[in-house]
């Protein structure tokens, strides 16, 4: 078990680094997606662990790993608008890097 | 499918049919024709109002559908009619507007009532994976509709970084949702309370509320979560703008009420205190950001920063100090929500209603401006004495003077806090409500003392209805808010009620308490 919950986190903490720390919106958006994937391990795991935990009570283990599925579609959605924005962005001016986003003053 | 299943999907199956109704219309027509666009998506939204009013008049109790996925009961409605009521006032300014900013209108109102549809669906949901649909449909919708002027490079801006801070939002939700489905085996908010109430504490639960805490800060605006708001609320279409302050801000918070209320109901050592010094720093950040802004769309944006904190002050003092639970704060914190949306999408609409075209630069084109900055706003009310003694009401309500809404919702506000003896509290929201008094007030001093320096905004009926509308509710409202405290409080009183939930179809596993055993 605590395997596969040090791996979730692991991926989760280096995805919220990626998104801090790099200034590329294509590498955030990945580190994102590194984030939702730390979540679904997790998710997975513990369905597992429910599962064994009670054997006979199947859907709340089920339902974690239909959970995941559902993240999965959600999270393609999510990355499939998130490149129009960015594509938008490039045209109107040319970059896609976060340090060059000065208009808005914040 | 039960009559309860319908009754808690048909308002989002309306607004769901006309958005496809109006994408496939669009299709056909090709861009012309918007205001049969227009009138298709009014009828969708109409239906989703009519349904939810009926709702809240009949008052029968809790619809309990899906096997407890999604709840029908008077916090749904209650907000749920604060969204559509937005939508509409929005959808009628936006037949202008959409025109004037070269948008193409059957995306504009698809988007529009898909976003309103994953609010009413963020509103009753009762388990982690509606509500992580639903905010995610609700938030993908905002993101395409911040970025929706395509052309306009700070619409983009906008857009790309509401993209990232809402996605990492998104992802924060989603692990505090997955440790929370580690320790107690269920994600259904009325079992994971049950599994929770036994006083169970293991470092996974208190990460796990809090990185949902964090996830819903993000989504709300509060600070610490909040430096995305300004940007995105400055560079978004103004109609836009109006929608995300007032809708998404609604059924995120009537989401986060259901949280606290019903899977943490007996754990409010678990996050109290957080939502204490959130409600604080938000406030108080809120507020001395505002004073200093120039550009009167971004002092609404951090006035609506300072919203949240006065939301998140009733949240807080529903535990009292020392440890006593009462729900009085989330009644009062739904109908400051509910409040809310009046004053400020009047005040939004009237940024539009003032606005003006300015050339392109190196175009021979003109491109729509609303009146962002105070100098727009200088001398209106000697052309303009009507739509000034508006906005000067919009403002004062915003301020929290009687009689408006504004007054009614902060009194119930400061009253839960003295109640539940948060005094500290209290006397730090008057304070911060005095100070936003001097820059609610400068755009009043600007608009009735200063001599005019634009003269060429061009009105048009539509948005000036919106105004009017939304005044008239902002002081009718605060004249007579007898019937939605009593939803409010209603709300609240299911919420708490035990057994709520229990009238549900009895699901075939009981929540099993797991304790963390290693996998064989």
């Amino acid at each position: 078990m605590t395997p596969y919950l040090l791996l979730s986190a692991a991926l989760f903490s280096i995805g919220t680094f990626g998104v801090i720390a790099r200034r590329n919106i294509l590498i955030m958006l990945m580190a994102l997606e590194l984030m939702l994937n730390g979540a679904n391990i997790a998710l997975v795991a513990f369905a597992r662990m429910h599962a064994a935990a009670n054997p006979d009570g199947t859907s709340t283990a089920a339902i974690g790993q239909v959970f995941v599925l559902v993240v999965m579609a959600v999270a393609a959605g999510e990355v499939a608008v998130g490149l129009a924005i960015v594509i938008s962005l490039w045209r109107t001016r040319r970059t896609v890097d976060t340090n060059d986003l000065q208009m808005l003053n914040g | 499918m039960t009559t309860a299943d319908w009754t808690a999907i048909l308002p989002a199956l309306c607004l769901i049919t006309a958005a496809i109704a109006v994408v496939g219309a669009d299709l056909w027509l090709k861009g012309r024709q918007i205001m049969l666009l227009a009138i298709i998506s009014a009828i969708g939204a109409s239906g989703a109002l009519g349904l939810l009013i009926a709702h809240l008049r009949l008052d029968d109790g809790v619809h309990v559908a899906f096997g407890g996925a999604l709840v029908m009961d008077h916090l749904a409605a209650l907000l749920g009619v604060g969204v559509t009521v937005a939508t509409l006032l929005v959808l009628f300014m936006s037949t202008t507007d959409v025109r004037r900013r070269h948008i193409g209108f059957g995306e504009y109102f698809g988007t529009l009532l898909l976003g309103a549809a994953g609010m009413l669906l963020l509103l009753g949901s009762n388990d982690f994976i509606t509500m992580f649909v639903s905010v995610e449909i609700l938030s993908i919708s905002m993101y395409v509709l911040t970025g929706v002027t395509r052309r306009n490079p700070r619409s983009n801006e906008a857009a790309v970084k509401y993209l990232v801070s809402g996605a990492f939002a998104s992802a924060f939700l989603l692990m505090g949702m997955a440790y929370l489905y580690g320790v107690t085996g269920s994600i259904r908010l009325d079992q994971i309370g049950a599994a929770l109430s036994t006083g169970t504490t293991s470092p996974m639960l208190i990460v796990g509320f809090g990185l949902l805490l964090v996830g819903f800060a993000f989504k709300i605006g509060a600070a610490p979560f909040h430096m995305w708001l300004p940007d995105v609320y400055e560079g978004a279409p103004t109609s836009t703008t109006a929608f995300m302050a007032v809708a998404v801000k609604a059924a995120a918070f009537g989401a986060l009420v259901r949280i606290l209320m019903v899977a943490g109901v007996g754990r409010s050592d678990l996050w109290a205190w957080p939502l204490w010094g959130m409600a604080a720093g938000t406030m108080v950040i809120g507020n001395l950001m505002a004073a200093q802004q120039t550009s009167v769309k971004r002092m609404l944006a951090f006035s609506s920063i300072a919203h949240t904190g006065y939301g998140l002050v009733a949240l807080s003092t529903m535990r009292a100090p020392y440890g006593s639970f009462a729900s009085e704060g989330a009644s009062a914190a739904l109908f400051y929500v509910f409040a809310y949306t009046f004053m400020t999408l009047g005040a939004f609409a009237f940024l539009i209603y003032l606005g003006h075209e300015v050339p392109v630069a190196g175009r021979l084109e003109t491109e729509w401006q609303d009146a962002e900055h105070l100098d727009d706003f200088a001398g209106i009310a000697r052309r303009r004495p009507w739509a000034a003694l508006a906005m000067t009401i919009l403002l004062i309500s915003l301020g929290g003077f009687p009689p408006t809404v504004g007054f009614v919702g902060k009194f119930w506000l400061f009253k839960s806090a003295v109640d539940q003896g948060h005094y500290a509290l209290a006397i730090l929201g008057v304070i911060t409500s005095l100070v936003s008094l001097f820059y609610y007030l400068r755009v009043v001093v600007v608009m009735f003392m200063k001599d005019p320096i634009h003269t060429d905004e061009k009105t048009h009926w539509t948005i000036g209805a919106v105004v009017a509308f939304a005044t008239v509710a902002t002081l009718a409202i605060g004249i007579w808010p007898d019937a939605f405290l009593d939803a409010a409080r209603k709300a609240t009183d299911e919420l708490s009620a035990p057994k709520a939930v229990a009238t549900a179809p009895a699901p075939t596993d009981a929540a099993p308490q797991v304790a963390l055993t290693p996998l064989p």
